[in-house]
């Protein structure tokens, strides 16, 4: 075993009782054995603009801790995507003078958590692997810390949360998810003030549950009325219920809590990984996108059912399309397309599957491109969004699963 | 234009809601403005009362609201539900594009109906 991969396992092991706060020494330390020195470890916020130095230091873990963009910075290239780069006209420092500073993406293979800082003194194949491979167990470790951990909720945020966004935060599952021949990525704003959307995903076997929601009203209100949502479709769906009687079941339980006040429009499909069919339900939100290739975009369509909690007594229809590999499918809320910016400008749908199919199409990856949508729809509105805006997207690349770029 | 549109942020969110007697059982109620966040309650006050009775019928004028989001929709069906359990009747008079868009979203176009003209609603 070399002395990289026996640090690794060391590593592993130092970090079951660590906390995180403890982590940017144990890692620094366990990667010194290997010959990478000065490591240092920074972590991106919930919006992805800002990589922030994890120093362990004081409540939010990041006390005299530098901060990088991730729009106009070397670390941030590295971040945006997905690579190792070194900085240019590196000269080492004087203790270690010569060498090469390296910034890597720390990556579990799906999420983007942040970036990692090392110094080397030589720069060949066994370096990089190192490197990578240390990135990926930090990945790992910051994944195991950071359900629990405080200063890491309060490292990544740049701006005071809403209760409904607390709620939120806790209630969706990570925002990015690969496997199976499929690659996911979600995106929620405004990300401290959300009011009453929520995303899903899950995974069972080769099907792959889908689920955009939004509860109507921007109140604290409206996120528990989401939670409730997404919870009375979890509870349904894992005692193997349809989505028609998912979606019914969501509809009864919202009257049991709300009585007539609290609506849910959402879009519920399943994702058969393997044949690439989906089958779906409307309650009253956008119909989804399909984009094939970067030539066909076509909206699917199922009548609505109205939304859940009305009690409108409409049919459930289950609609079902046929994936090709490399689709892309769009679920989405409407403050995506039809917030108003302060000239009473809609975003619009067409700039948006514009800006996914322009963005998606090999220059950037997927978690990219979505990152950069949300920039641009945040610009749209001077920063300031007036309605909840989410994107739920998935690939389905059938039988493709190594070319993948999550 | 352009200072037309630069209004739209700052502008108060506001709708007006006129009530008018068009016999002993039926009402039109005209709405003019933004039907959102902001506002829809000042609606809900102005329609629950009118819906009250069974038989009354309750025309609802949305052609000059310009906006309508999912607060606003929340109380048209919250309105539409109290009409079918005291049995009142509750009809939409030539709601914008925007409106019907969103209505047509939903589905609330299919228990929800509208109508060119309050002529055209039947008795």
């Amino acid at each position: 075993m070399t002395d990289s991969a026996a640090s690794l396992l060391r590593l592993m092991q130092a970090s079951h009782t660590a906390t995180l706060e403890e982590l940017p020494g144990l890692i620094a330390d366990h990667a010194a054995v290997a010959g990478m020195h000065d490591v240092a470890l920074f972590v991106v916020d919930i919006r992805e603009t800002v990589l922030r130095r994890l120093t362990g230091r004081g409540l939010g873990a990041g006390d005299r801790g530098q901060e990088f963009t991730v729009a106009g910075s070397l670390p941030g290239r590295a971040y945006r995507r997905v690579e190792m780069l070194t900085e240019p006209g590196w000269e080492g420092t004087r203790d270690r003078p010569g060498g090469r500073r390296w910034w890597v993406a720390v990556t579990d293979g799906v999420e983007r958590l942040g970036v990692l800082r090392a110094d080397t003194d030589s720069d060949d194949e066994p370096v990089r692997q190192a490197l990578r491979d240390l990135a990926s167990m930090t990945a790992l470790l910051l994944l195991s810390k950071r359900s629990f951990s405080d200063s890491y909720a309060r490292l990544v945020r740049t701006e005071p949360m809403n209760v409904a966004a607390e709620m939120q935060w806790n209630l969706t599952p990570p925002p990015a998810y690969a496997g199976h021949d499929v690659t996911v990525g979600a995106v929620m704003e405004p990300a401290y003030q959300v009011g009453g959307d929520a995303f899903e995903y899950a995974v069972a076997g080769s099907t792959l549950h889908l689920g955009v929601f939004d509860a109507m009203g921007h109140d604290t209100t409206a996120g528990i009325t989401a939670n409730v949502a997404v919870a009375a479709c979890r509870n349904a769906r894992r005692q193997g219920a349809s989505l028609t009687e998912t979606s019914r079941s969501v509809e009864e339980t919202l009257i049991e809590q709300f009585g007539t006040s609290r609506y849910v429009t959402g879009i519920m499909a399943d994702l058969d990984m393997e044949s690439g069919r989906l089958t779906w339900i409307n309650r009253g939100q956008h119909l989804p996108i399909l984009i094939r290739g970067n030539r066909w975009t076509t909206e699917l369509a199922c009548p609505p059912a109205g939304p859940m909690g009305a009690d409108l007594g409409l049919p459930v229809t289950t609609a079902t399309e046929q994936l090709e590999p490399g689709d892309r499918l769009l679920l989405y809320t409407d403050g995506v397309v039809e917030a108003r910016d302060r000239y009473g400008t809609e975003f619009g749908q067409e700039r948006f599957v514009d800006f996914i199919r322009r963005h998606h199409s090999g220059r950037h990856t997927l978690h990219e491109t979505l990152r950069r949508l949300m920039a641009a729809i945040m610009e749209h509105h001077d920063g300031k969004l007036d309605d909840d805006a989410t994107v739920l997207l998935t690939e389905w690349r059938g039988g493709h699963q190594q070319e993948l770029t999550p | 234009m352009n200072t037309d549109r630069s209004a739209f942020r700052d502008r108060p969110h506001t709708l007006r809601v006129h009530v008018r007697r068009l016999g002993t059982d039926r009402h039109l109620v005209t709405v003019v403005g933004d039907l959102d966040l902001h506002t829809a309650s000042h609606l809900a006050d102005a329609l629950q009362p009118l819906v009250l009775t069974g038989g009354h019928s309750v025309l609802v004028d949305l052609s000059d609201v310009t906006f309508l989001d999912s607060t606003g929709l929340t109380c048209l069906i919250a309105v539409y539900r109290t009409a079918r359990s005291t049995g009142a009747r509750l009809a939409l008079i030539a709601p914008s594009e925007r409106v019907r868009r969103m209505l047509a979203l939903t589905g609330t176009d299919q228990v929800l109906h509208s109508y060119a003209t309050v002529d055209s609603v039947p008795d």
